[in-house]
């Protein structure tokens, strides 16, 4: 389907991240054995999971914690390697072209974890620089980004100074400093008030219409209701239901939904 | 510069500002070498000058009250001085937890930098934090041994301690950096610096000569790298001071001081000289540095 956004026209068919029966498992300390009721020394995070995102949409991750949510867009973005299965991120393997992936993607925290001295001018143009953003175009994305979400007037107060919503929108403008195809978040607006939930759940229907391809976690029905073009719901580690939000919901709401598919793997009424 | 070669600049600058802008943490980086000048100026000082000129008057000589508090004067700041080259990079390897403890190692990583540059920045913020400060204390040394009145040092003095400080101190960052690399928690590296910043003193003989100490820890202190550190600090900045003793009162006497004072070690029956300080410090350095770069190879294995 042909999409005509501000930012110009865009196949929304286009596949852009591919995930293959990706699996991961974890080793446990005694500790967390305790924690979980399991005298089992591994944990399968990740099961086989396989799921497609597409150009100018956005993909939601539902599932409860421990789900394997977090550890699926680990790898998507490389901080882990999958034991089995691949991932493929433009085209690029996780696996064999992990560079290339992270030129491809932002991957975003809910919040920003840097010092308090730095200036979000200072941020913004050391990740660029990280990046590999040349100078003049990294100044232009500076200024057309700053002026759009209102960091410009605020560029060179310090982080510590900022308020909680103006130091979010600095995060997520630092996190497309590179103009990446595939923006990454994981639980976007976990621990947020309502006004920074806002700025960040505006932040991502905004990408999408730049066309961007948005990946996100949560486990928050309504954020799903609101956001997500598709969704994948996921329970211990493997996709329960995978589709377009009118496919998987039939009518339901997403909530209903998901409790129905919780209920027929787990067999345990919530 | 390559990708990889301007992202290790970059990582290396910022993790040095970040160093030292947090000024209570430079502060605390130097308390071990300002300890060992407080003690000396309360009571250290006086203890040793008069002891010392208590076993020149024994040995039958009068006066070298100036030659004795020369020599005094260069021993604790030839200590405070080794102190500040293990103390101040083990204080700026705290932005490598801070950084572990909060989550931003993640958010350097997804960079499309090769994942050798993130520990590589850590190790050169290190050893650029240890140079630049331990710069700064030497120079105080100078003007405080100028001041006093008793610069008896060379040339060849000055570059020797320009030398040691080098040499110290990227043997002391390799070393902390891969020591460090296995710490996750602020509180426990807050433990390590809090127990190294109180006893590094002592084991170096800055706070007293090491011969004062039992043989046991004597024999220990010689499988310590900053005892080296300290024995050619020791040696470029005493040396002056102890040719001054040797001319004008006794030579037996500045030749047992030598030993005292650990200008020269006995290790094991072989005496350790300024070459094999040198040599020792060197290895130290080059083989901590490949068990970082063994260990970041393994990290990176590990996480694949």
């Amino acid at each position: 389907m042909q999409t005509e956004t501000p930012f110009g026209d865009f196949t929304q068919s286009e596949e852009v991240v591919r995930a293959e029966d990706l699996r991961k498992t974890f080793t446990l300390s005694r500790k967390q054995q305790r924690l979980e009721h399991t005298s089992f020394p591994r944990k399968v995070a990740v099961d086989g999971l396989s799921f497609s995102a597409y150009r100018g949409e956005i993909y939601g991750l539902l599932g409860p914690n421990g789900a394997g949510k977090t550890t699926t867009l680990r790898m998507l973005s490389t901080l882990i390697s999958p034991d089995s299965g691949d991932a493929f991120v433009c085209g690029h393997s996780v696996r064999r072209a992990p560079h290339k992936v992270r030129d491809a993607i932002g991957f975003m925290t809910s919040e920003l974890k840097l010092e308090g001295f730095f200036t979000p001018s200072y941020l913004f143009d050391f990740f660029g620089a990280m990046h590999g953003v040349e100078k003049g175009v990294l100044a232009a994305r500076k200024e057309e980004l700053f002026a759009r979400f209102g960091i410009d007037r605020f560029a060179e107060v310090k982080v510590k100074d900022l308020s909680t919503g103006m130091l979010q929108k600095v995060s997520l403008v630092i996190s497309i400093v590179h103009d990446p195809a595939v923006v990454i978040f994981d639980e976007p607006t976990n621990g947020l008030d309502v006004l920074t939930a806002k700025v960040v759940t505006d932040f991502l229907a905004e990408l999408k219409n730049m066309g961007k391809s948005i990946l996100l976690s949560t486990h928050i029905f309504s954020l799903v209701e609101k956001l997500c073009d598709r969704v994948g719901i996921i329970i211990d580690g493997k996709m329960a239901a995978d589709g377009t939000l009118a496919d998987i919901c039939g009518g339901m709401s997403i909530e209903e939904r998901f409790f129905e598919v919780y209920r027929s793997i787990k067999g345990e009424t919530v | 510069m390559s990708g990889n070669g301007y992202a290790l600049r970059l990582l290396t600058r910022r993790n040095l500002k970040i160093f030292l802008k947090d000024k209570a943490n430079v502060f605390f980086s130097l308390l071990a070498p300002l300890i060992v000048l407080a003690l000396y100026v309360l009571f250290l000082g006086r203890i040793q000058e008069d002891g010392l000129l208590a076993a020149l008057e024994g040995m039958g000589e009068t006066g070298g009250a100036e030659e004795i508090s020369a020599f005094c004067d260069s021993w604790m700041l030839a200590g405070s001085m080794s102190c500040a080259c293990i103390t101040v990079p083990l204080c700026a390897c705290g932005t490598m937890i801070q950084d572990k403890a909060r989550g931003i190692c993640a958010d350097l990583l997804i960079s499309p930098v090769s994942k050798w540059v993130t520990p590589a920045a850590y190790f050169l913020s290190v050893v650029a934090a240890g140079l630049a400060i331990g710069a700064i204390v030497l120079g105080v040394c100078f003007v405080w041994l100028a001041a006093s009145g008793i610069w008896l040092l060379s040339i060849s003095d000055v570059f020797g301690c320009i030398g040691a400080l080098l040499l110290s101190v990227v043997a002391s960052s390799a070393l902390l950096v891969f020591v460090v690399g296995f710490f996750r928690s602020q509180g426990a590296f807050t433990a390590l610096n809090i127990i190294l910043g109180t006893v590094v003193g002592f084991l170096i003989g800055a706070y007293m000569p090491i011969s004062y100490f039992p043989d046991a820890i004597q024999k220990l202190t010689f499988f310590i790298p900053g005892s080296y550190t300290a024995g050619l600090f020791r040696n470029f900045m005493m040396r002056g001071a102890l040719d001054g003793i040797a001319e004008r009162l006794s030579p037996v006497f500045a030749e047992s001081l030598k030993e005292e004072f650990s200008l020269t070690f006995d290790f094991f029956g072989a005496e350790v000289g300024i070459p094999a300080m040198f040599v020792v410090l060197a290895c130290t350095a080059g083989l901590f540095a490949g068990l970082n770069v063994l260990t970041a190879f393994l990290r990176g294995r590990a996480k694949s």
